[in-house]
């Protein structure tokens, strides 16, 4: 008797407070298995996701400035399908060096076409920024429902 | 033309023979022609849970060897004559016999019965190949344990790779008053990990370990058992019925258990 009572206290008590289950050791199995499995399906090692996650972000970096605190970077797991999930908060857009842009081609060769390229280059990047700048906001660095990636 | 399921599980303990046994059973009864084979070479069980570890006299290994006749080897229930077994022999290990024999083995059986089950040793290795080599469906049996659950997880990825399609899974021990207390898993917990549709939910019944005692399949006894009734659906899902899952949680929810409580002091 005593304990159906104290089951039913338990119960009566998640009810009133949901997070309580959170702690139950079926949230904590449900958690485990998702993300071991997430592994399992994708037969990556952890040093290979480490791998691809330092080299997607050298591309990246070469175009745009990252916030590297709050990047996400994660498997997930729907309907037997895994999906890579990487978030990656843009700062800013990084100006082409000069080097760079001379590679690209875009400084032409007489001085008056070279400053008119160069202004071209400029208001391009002027309206890149302010797009990006969009993108931040659209971005915040979370809200995609997915684990983050070095959790557990 | 006879249905080819393979009851598999990866993890061994699960519950993969009984539920063979059960569903061969129920199928038999219900009037199909069904044939059990015992896949678990040198490991067989089968036999003991059907009771007819004395009736056998060959096994499939002297049917592949020439030795005796493929009916020779098919030991015919007496309770249940829509039933046979095809032994599994004792002696030899898993590596006794190929995918390719069993595969011959199996089509040879395909005109005479209406369902062809084959009982998978754990496990992923030759045992396992030889089962599924001869499987059109499969049957996934797990329990809500994080061990058998992950285990599953991988025999389903091997059965994709293998081009079986029609993979359906079977929760086996399940506990609805842990379920309630967050201490196990739910079936839904479990079917949201491995996203294969369901096909059947087996409450823990000691009844399960008394009918193993006397090698007597749950749904052949009289007086009816929760998990003998959920065999029993699921051999009705299996011939396309549709049929609801049994409600477990009956009488464990709070409300239901406090008004209980009062009604009892009251009375």
């Amino acid at each position: 008797m005593t304990q159906s009572l104290r089951s039913m206290l338990a119960d009566l008590l998640e009810k009133l407070f949901p997070r309580l289950r959170q702690n139950s050791s079926r949230e904590t199995v449900k958690n485990r298995l998702k993300l071991v499995l997430t592994h399992d399906r994708i037969d990556l090692t952890p040093r290979m996701v480490e791998q691809m996650q330092q080299e997607i972000l050298k591309v990246i970096t070469r175009y745009v400035e990252i916030d590297t605190e709050s990047l996400e970077f994660s498997l997930s797991n729907t309907q037997r399908s895994t999906a890579l999930v990487a978030n990656f908060p843009i700062r800013r857009v990084r100006p082409l060096t000069e080097e760079e842009q001379l590679a690209s081609g875009s400084i032409a060769k007489t001085p008056f076409e070279e400053l008119e390229a160069v202004l071209k280059a400029e208001k391009e990047l002027e309206g890149m920024t302010i797009a990006s700048l969009e993108i931040v906001e659209d971005s915040p660095s979370s809200d995609l429902g997915n684990q983050p990636s070095n959790n557990g | 033309m006879a249905r080819f399921i393979v009851i598999t599980s990866g993890k061994g303990g699960v519950g993969k023979t009984t539920c063979t046994a059960n569903l061969g059973m129920a199928l038999a009864k219900r009037g199909r022609r069904v044939a059990v084979i015992d896949a678990d070479f040198g490991l067989r069980n089968l036999d003991l849970l059907l009771g007819l570890e004395n009736r056998i006299v060959y096994t499939a290994v002297e049917v592949l060897a020439g030795e005796c006749r493929l009916e020779q080897a098919l030991v015919k229930d007496k309770r249940q004559p829509n039933l046979v077994l095809l032994p599994a022999a004792q002696n030899r290990t898993k590596d006794a016999v190929t995918p390719d024999q069993m595969r011959k083995l199996v089509g040879a059986m395909a005109q005479s019965y209406d369902y062809i089950l084959i009982d998978s040793p754990a496990g992923i290795e030759m045992g396992f190949q030889n089962a599924i080599a001869a499987a059109k469906e499969a049957l996934i049996v797990t329990t809500p344990e994080i061990s058998a659950v992950r285990d599953a997880d991988r025999v389903v990825g091997l059965l994709e790779a293998h081009n079986i399609k029609k993979i359906e899974l079977i929760v086996n021990r399940i506990r609805p008053a842990m379920v309630k207390a967050n201490d196990m898993m739910s079936v839904d917990d479990v079917q949201e990990i491995l996203s294969i549709p369901l096909i059947g939910i087996i409450p823990d019944d000691e009844r399960v370990i008394v009918s193993t005692n006397r090698g007597e399949p749950l749904v052949l006894s009289d007086t009816p058992s929760l998990a003998g009734t959920a065999y029993d659906h699921v051999a009705r899902r299996l011939e396309g019925e549709k049929v609801d899952f049994l409600d477990l949680d009956a009488n464990t929810g709070i409300m239901s258990r406090l008004r209980k409580l009062f009604s009892t002091k009251i009375m």
